[in-house]
């Protein structure tokens, strides 16, 4: 469903009926395997440049491992195991977005690894539709908030809090 | 059967022999019987005759002993009667013993002739023993009257029975001489027919084979003497087959060889003859030839130096390329360096350029975080999203310029080392042309010591071309002196006539015997040359493709 965070409304989990055409603040667009997709930039903290990633025993397979931030740990989620993709190689242009989930009343700060970091932006008309028109989409734990458009290309707005329902975030992740 | 001229005359004298041995054989056995006759003559007839005689002898000598018996002497003589009655007795002996012998020896016609003459001797010897006893008795008167009365008549018919015998046996010996007289006269006829026989059968035979011989001989002689005077033409005819025959037969294939034999030197002389006149044609344009061969003997010896001097020309010239080319590749060498160098320098440029990539690409992130930032301050931060917008962009740009300038180097960096390898490939090109070169150099002085040879071979061709003259010269004038001996030869050929033809078919007419024609045809005309260039020397021609000598004058390290 649609989380409609707006810029300033620190309340999550607003989740109502179908809004048409809710507007959207700035976002970050980036790309894993070949899909555009979008979050809101509030959501973001910061952009990291691929770095070396500590293996967990027992992780399952979308989870990485852990990096450190600045003396934080982070675990990193793989973005295209999560959305159902195969594997892909990294490159020079592979980045680690790094961003808050609500987790257990608090915030979760997780690494996604995107293939690539395309800009902070505006999407077109600064508008997200939701997936209604499209109900054969509205599959359980779709975790797309919305459709846009950026330049003419569709853009999948990624609802992050559901997107992370599914996976075991490590206990450790304390309130930020 | 062969009748030779032995045979004949054997059986000619065989003939003659056996008519004279008939004759001789005659002779013999008539002679044998003359001297059969004279033997039987001679013992026989004579000695009868002799013993006629001698009963004659002894009769006459009784009536002597029977009257001396009755005769006394003056002196009487007591031994007288003793001894006449010793001689009566012996010729009495005497008488028989002549009576044997003639009944042995008489033929039985006159025994009775013998008996008769016995029967008076016995009455003879009777009366003369009475007449003896009467003397002796005395009464001597008696005994002379009974010899003058009955002893002469006894005497006389005594002697003429005798006598009778006598001539009986005279008459036969007679008898025996005619027979021998008549034998001698045949036996002389009959040789003197054998002697005429064998004389007409000898002188005929001989006659015909002396004619016989002598006719055909006669002809082999003719044509003996035809031939002597060169005269070929005729044959005998030839019948029988004896020697003669023979003989006629052979000087017939003798002639007949002859002419085929002349006939052969004639056609050989003619031979000769033409073959003489194409030799001198021939030997003339052999001297002609060597002439102009000496003539272009010079020009080529002028050649080959000219193109002795090209060759060192050449030699030269290939010694500067090698230097050249050594030359070269030295600087391709070092232009190889200097490219490697400048791809070094490339690489470099390279390396510096990631680096400013990376600058790049971390000012990137920067800037995007910044604009994250901003975004998360809200109004506030509007400017600073502004800020990092553009320095994101000139990150961008610097990125892509970087990138710009990387490919390029990159493109630069290919080029230069495909120059270098280019360069670095050209070296042993060179180095191989170097080589080639120097192998050209040694090669154009192979070619100068070559065409040296090929001046001093060209100066001897010169000296054999003289030599080729002077014997072509020699061998026409042998060519000339052949054909005048043929000449001489066709005239002495020319005593024989072996056809009506009368020349052999020998043109002898001017003496020269050289067909014009054969003439014409060896003075052919030369083979075709190239005419002669006034500047001297060879058009070699090297274009063509060449004989196939041409493989054997291939370098060997070419190969």
């Amino acid at each position: 469903m649609l989380d409609a965070a707006i810029e300033g409304s620190g309340a999550p989990d607003d989740r109502g009926a179908a809004v048409e055409g809710s507007a959207m603040g700035d976002v970050v667009t980036f790309v894993a395997d070949a899909a555009l997709y979008a979050v809101e930039v509030i959501r973001v903290q910061e952009i990291l440049d691929l770095r070396p990633v500590a293996v967990m025993p027992n992780a399952p397979d979308h989870l990485l491992g852990i990096i450190d931030l600045r003396g934080a740990n982070i675990p990193v989620v793989d973005l295209r195991r999560l959305l159902g993709r195969g594997v892909g190689e990294d490159t020079g242009q592979t980045r680690i977005l790094v961003v808050w989930v609500a987790h257990r009343g608090g915030r979760a700060i997780i690494g996604v690894k995107t293939d690539r970091v395309i800009e902070v932006t505006q999407l077109d008309g600064g508008l997200v539709k939701p997936m209604a028109e499209a109900d054969l989409l509205r599959w359980s734990g779709s975790a797309i908030a919305g459709i846009g458009r950026l330049k003419g290309e569709v853009v999948s707005v990624l609802d992050l809090d559901r997107l992370f329902e599914r996976v075991d975030l490590p206990e450790f992740q304390g309130v930020v | 059967m062969k009748f030779t001229i032995k045979t004949k005359l054997g059986a000619i004298f065989a003939f003659v022999f056996l008519l004279s041995g008939i004759s001789a054989v005659m002779a013999l056995r008539d002679l044998k019987a003359s001297n059969d006759s004279i033997t039987e003559l001679v013992a026989s007839d004579v000695l009868r005759m002799l013993t006629a005689e001698d009963l004659i002898t002894q009769e006459l000598l009784l009536q002597v002993n029977l009257r001396e018996s009755l005769v006394d002497p003056s002196v009487p003589d007591a031994g007288r009667p003793a001894r006449m009655m010793a001689d009566r007795e012996a010729i009495h002996a005497q008488i028989d013993k002549d009576l044997q012998v003639m009944r042995d020896t008489l033929p039985p016609e006159q025994i009775p002739l013998l008996d008769a003459y016995i029967v008076e001797h016995e009455k003879n010897a009777e009366l003369a023993d009475r007449i003896l006893k009467l003397n002796a008795s005395g009464q001597s008167a008696a005994a002379n009257d009974l010899l003058l009365g009955d002893a002469l008549a006894y005497e006389v018919e005594n002697n003429d029975a005798i006598e009778a015998l006598r001539n009986a046996v005279h008459e036969e010996s007679n008898a025996a001489v005619a027979l021998v007289n008549e034998e001698y006269a045949n036996a002389r006829v009959m040789l003197i027919g054998m002697l005429v026989a064998s004389l007409l059968v000898g002188s005929v035979s001989a006659a015909f084979v002396v004619l016989s011989i002598s006719g055909r001989m006669k002809q082999c002689i003719e044509l003996a003497t035809a031939v002597a005077s060169g005269d070929l033409r005729r044959t005998m005819a030839t019948k029988g087959n004896d020697e003669v025959a023979q003989l006629q037969e052979t000087v017939n294939e003798m002639v007949l060889k002859l002419r085929e034999v002349v006939g052969n030197v004639s056609m050989a002389v003619r031979n000769v003859a033409s073959g003489s006149a194409q030799m001198a044609a021939t030997s003339e344009q052999l001297s002609q030839g060597a002439t102009e061969q000496a003539a272009s003997t010079e020009e080529a010896s002028a050649s080959v130096e000219e193109m002795s001097a090209n060759i060192k020309q050449s030699a030269d010239n290939a010694q500067i390329t090698e230097r050249m080319a050594l030359k070269s590749a030295e600087d391709a060498r070092t232009s190889g360096k200097a490219v490697a160098d400048a791809v070094d320098a490339m690489q470099t440029i390279a390396d510096r350029i990631m680096i400013v990539q990376e600058i790049a690409r971390q000012t990137d992130l920067l800037a995007l975080n910044a604009a994250v930032e901003a975004a998360r301050a809200g109004e506030h931060g509007r400017g600073f999203a502004v800020v990092a917008a553009e320095v994101r962009k000139l990150a961008e740009r610097s990125q892509t310029a970087a990138a710009e300038i990387s490919s390029l180097s990159a493109s630069t960096v290919r080029t230069a080392a495909s120059a270098g390898e280019m360069l670095l490939g050209l070296v042993p090109d060179i180095e191989k042309t170097s080589a080639l070169v120097t192998e050209i150099s040694a090669a154009s002085r192979e070619l100068a010591t070559g065409s040296a040879q090929i001046s001093m071979s060209i100066q001897q061709l010169d000296k054999v071309t003289q030599q080729n003259t002077s014997a072509s010269e020699e061998m026409s004038s042998s060519a000339t002196e052949l054909a005048s001996q043929s000449d001489a030869l066709a005239a002495a050929v020319e005593f024989f006539k072996i056809d009506d033809a009368g020349a052999n078919g020998v043109i002898i007419g001017n003496g020269r015997m050289r067909p014009a024609a054969s003439v014409a045809a060896a003075r052919q005309p030369a083979l075709p040359r190239k005419p002669l260039r006034n500047d001297g020397g060879f058009d070699f021609d090297l274009a063509g493709d060449g004989d196939e000598n041409d493989a054997n004058f291939k370098r060997r390290d070419a190969a």
